[in-house]
């Protein structure tokens, strides 16, 4: 058997498939290469089969042995050939310098996500449709849901009852995981949110509940490369549960996931007005997963040595509500606000009045003008020339929603730059005449939403 | 036909780069050889396999002498024969360029209450560290070891993977998951990787780290090491006793005694160090000849509890204002620190129970029987520095 460095290998066993298997059977895995051991849980499928998925992340041999609680799943051993990444297959992602990501081969991310929360619960003509909307969309990461909101009638959730799960769930779950790997998106999962009110009770749930879950979808889903764990979207707008509710499941998810995918909690806002992040320099946290409103933050956002995910600042959209009815210049604008301060953004979408309803929640198609320049943003990004700590090494200096005739820079006084004119609007580039160096005077069109960038 | 007992040492001169030995269950250990030599430690009884120039050779490995590595479980260490570990630990960094007297220091580590030392790896002296090592490994002493350059890890595996007393401890730097990668990945003894940082500085929590080895000088800051990472809690470095010119190599031994017994007495492990710059041989921590401090002889006290401290024994939250290690019912260790109690008050089932008032700082012990309804009050000096056990009687 062969397995592709950070694809990923399936055990398949049978066991016992009385009582309930979910809480009743252990079933660990522990991979070994040479010397170091990898362990993972097993989890139970149904029907009495149990599967452990792993990641290898060394070529070569590796051999396993199972430890259960149930005999006939314990002491089986076996062994697979890792071998090479495919064509696309760089890793998964990893922090990279104090503010940046990489694949783990090395390959700078982007890191510029979109957010379709309940997207996998639709019809699966919305699905495909929505994977469709992706292929062609300049978004590298999705933020979405593992749980339903109060006022979805799904026919299945994670859970099949207080203490057992739905592999059905999971399996179909899974599968669009998978879909995001095969188009190298990454899969931002939201494995709490407020949004239940009691009705599932999703959202109050006792910690062993919450526990018993959490270990569960980290043994279904930490092998897929893709995986992230965001704990919680909004998780100060839930009243079941404190900041050190928070602190242990993140802390719980950091112990159970052998791979130690990104893992943030994403916190809600009062638009304009009320803020309060989770403490992001917690240990445990490897990225600030955060929602604001302005991307001008993100300059005292870094005094934090973790990068700085914007993974909601409005949406664009004509929703009733403030945080989805912003226009594409708004919404444009603020990406390059955060992304020259060297953080990242997040986009959504909610249209309300459209064949497909809002992208942030369901999916399907976009009907917006900011993905088109969202993608010249990042093709702008994507070819500036950086340090080995992933911070930029040249001048991209955004101007704004001001209309300034002309901008004072101060460059080195012993280097020549040259500068373009970035529109980011109109998504065009052109030169400036001349060379600039030490504290100089650019002049300027005198029209908003203007970009410098100026390299050696 | 070859022996060596589980958890020894078997030494193969050999041609081959690696031998992989291979144990009847299916276990395998992977071994690179340094000098035309492998060191193996056989974790498991019974017949080992492995391949010299196209022949398979055979190994028996038969029952332990020891009772093996520490191993970590849970949020726990132990020995590998699962026996409840509790070490005294001490430092002692020598100069790579000023080597220090290692014969008079072996001779007093052996006389001391400490049955682990911090060594430091230097690149120039992995030959000197590895005759070190074994010299311990001869008196059952443990060699945690400081690995200070990323280059030396293969060769650290290759001469100590073997030795059932080594534990790893990374210094902090970049690529620090691929440094605990590696060595995992090449040593064969498969000995617990701990990363030498506050948490803050490198996170802790991930499966690559084994436990926590942190400076750390306020030692009521346990506790939420042990909660928030749920692993084994070593605290390197929090203080010396000594006249050192910092502030960290001039403790008095009263502050460093009660910082070890307030770590210890919240469930971690706490490293002794002492720097005093007048020592004949040096400062013990810096490589000298003997410790020449208080605390090293009042740490005798701590031994014998530690010994003698319960199966499952676990820090319990009943008592906010007093660090308490207890098996709920049947055992109860408080420490009092620097306050002055007159008095202590412990719920416990009905009951008789043996009660020491252990005075820590003068080493004395005050015993009694009591016989319990429901609480118990233990009468104190009133001094500084006090500690009670509380054992119910048989």
């Amino acid at each position: 058997m062969k397995v592709e460095r950070w694809g990923m290998h399936e055990l398949t066993l049978s066991g016992p498939a009385d009582g309930n298997p979910y809480a009743d059977v252990e079933l660990r895995v522990t991979y070994r290469y040479r010397n170091r051991v990898v362990t993972v849980d097993g989890f139970y499928d149904g029907d009495g089969v149990y599967r452990a998925r792993f990641m290898p992340d060394r070529e070569g041999r590796w051999e396993y042995v199972t430890r259960s609680t149930a005999p006939e799943l314990d002491g089986q051993r076996g062994s697979f050939e890792c071998i090479p990444p495919g064509p696309g297959n760089h890793g998964p992602v990893g922090v990279h310098g104090a503010h940046h990501f990489a694949y783990a081969d090395g390959t700078r991310y982007d890191c510029i996500g979109t957010t379709c929360y309940h997207w996998t619960y639709e019809s699966k003509e919305i699905q495909e449709l929505t994977l469709a909307s992706l292929r062609a969309a300049p978004f590298d990461k999705v933020r979405m849901c593992l749980l339903p909101t109060d006022s979805m009638r799904p026919d299945r959730t994670p859970f099949a009852g207080p203490d057992s799960f739905d592999p059905a769930f999971f399996r179909h779950f899974e599968s669009r995981v998978a879909d995001l790997l095969e188009l190298g998106i990454q899969a931002d999962l939201i494995l709490f949110h407020p949004y239940d009110r009691g009705v599932w009770g999703f959202d109050r749930m006792t910690f062993e509940q919450d526990a018993a879950y959490l270990k569960y979808v980290v043994a279904r889903l930490a092998a897929y490369r893709n995986v992230w764990w965001s704990l919680s979207n909004e998780y100060d707008f839930n009243h079941n549960k404190t900041v050190a509710d928070w602190d242990r499941l993140l802390q719980l998810v950091q112990r159970l996931d052998p791979y130690q995918r990104l893992r943030s909690i994403h916190n809600g806002t009062k638009m304009y007005e009320v803020f309060t992040p989770y403490d992001f320099s917690k240990p445990w946290i490897t990225h600030q997963s955060v929602q604001h409103w302005d991307g001008a933050e993100v300059a005292a956002w870094r005094a934090c040595p973790k990068p700085v995910v914007i993974d909601e600042i409005g949406y664009e959209g004509n929703a009733g509500r403030r945080w989805g009815n912003l226009t594409s210049t708004e919404l444009v604008h603020r990406f390059w606000q955060g992304m020259a301060l060297g953080g990242y953004v997040g986009h959504g979408e909610s249209f309300v009045d459209r064949e497909t309803r809002a992208w942030i929640s369901v999916g399907g198609r976009l009907y917006g003008e900011s993905p088109e320049r969202i993608a010249f943003l990042r093709s702008i990004m994507a070819g500036l020339p950086r340090r080995a700590d992933g911070d930029l090494d040249c001048v991209l200096h955004y101007l704004g929603d001001r209309q300034p005739s002309s901008v004072e820079l101060a460059l080195p006084a012993d280097t020549s730059y040259r500068f373009d004119l970035i529109d980011t609007m109109a998504m065009a580039i052109s030169e400036l005449p001349g060379r600039f160096s030490g504290r100089c005077r650019i002049p300027l069109p005198a029209r908003p939403y203007l970009a410098l960038r100026g390299v050696r | 036909m070859t022996e060596v007992e589980r958890w020894g040492l078997f030494e193969l001169a050999v041609d081959s780069v690696a031998v992989e030995f291979r144990h009847e269950s299916g276990e395998a250990a992977y071994v690179e050889s340094f000098g035309g030599t492998v060191r193996f430690m056989p974790s498991l009884e019974g017949e080992w396999h492995y391949t010299l120039a196209g022949e398979t050779q055979h190994l028996t490995c038969t029952q332990a002498l020891s009772r093996g590595p520490v191993q970590r479980s849970g949020s726990s260490l132990r020995w590998a024969d699962g026996a409840p570990y509790h070490p005294l630990t001490t430092t002692w960094f020598d100069h790579p360029d000023a080597p220090g007297d290692w014969s008079a220091a072996l001779g007093a580590l052996a006389a001391s209450p400490f049955d682990r030392v911090r060594l430091r790896a230097y690149p120039t002296t992995l030959a000197r560290l590895d005759q070190q090592v074994r010299n311990l490994l001869a008196i059952d002493v443990g060699a945690d070891i400081l690995v200070t350059d990323r280059a030396i890890i293969r060769e650290l595996a290759q001469r100590l993977g073997a030795y059932r007393n080594v534990t790893w401890c990374l210094e902090a730097g970049p690529e620090l998951r691929a440094s605990a990668e590696l060595l995992a990945e090449y040593d064969s003894g498969r000995h617990l990787i701990s990363v030498h940082a506050t948490p803050t500085d490198v996170d802790p929590g991930p499966p690559w780290v084994s436990h926590l080895s942190v400076p750390l000088e306020n030692l009521r800051g346990v506790s939420a090491l042990r909660r928030d990472y749920g692993k084994p809690v070593h605290v390197d470095a929090c203080g010396y006793e000594g006249n050192g010119s910092s502030p960290f190599t001039s403790l008095t031994p009263q502050e460093l005694l009660t910082r070890i017994w307030e770590g210890t007495i919240r469930g971690a492990h706490v490293a002794h160090g002492e720097w005093y710059v007048d020592a004949d041989g040096g400062p013990w921590s810096g490589g000298g000849s003997r410790p020449t401090g208080v605390v090293v002889q009042r740490l005798r006290l701590l031994r014998e509890v530690l010994d003698e401290l319960p199966d499952g024994v676990e820090p319990i939250d009943d008592y906010r204002d007093a660090p308490t290690l207890a098996v709920p019912g049947s055992y109860y260790l408080q420490y009092l620190g620097e306050h002055q109690f007159p008095d202590r008050t412990f719920s416990l089932p009905a009951g008789d129970y043996l009660v020491e008032v252990l005075d820590v700082w003068n080493h004395s012990v005050r015993r009694s029987r009591e016989t319990v309804t429901d609480s118990l009050t233990v009468r104190l000096p009133g001094t500084q520095y006090q500690a009670i056990q509380i054992r119910r009687a048989a």
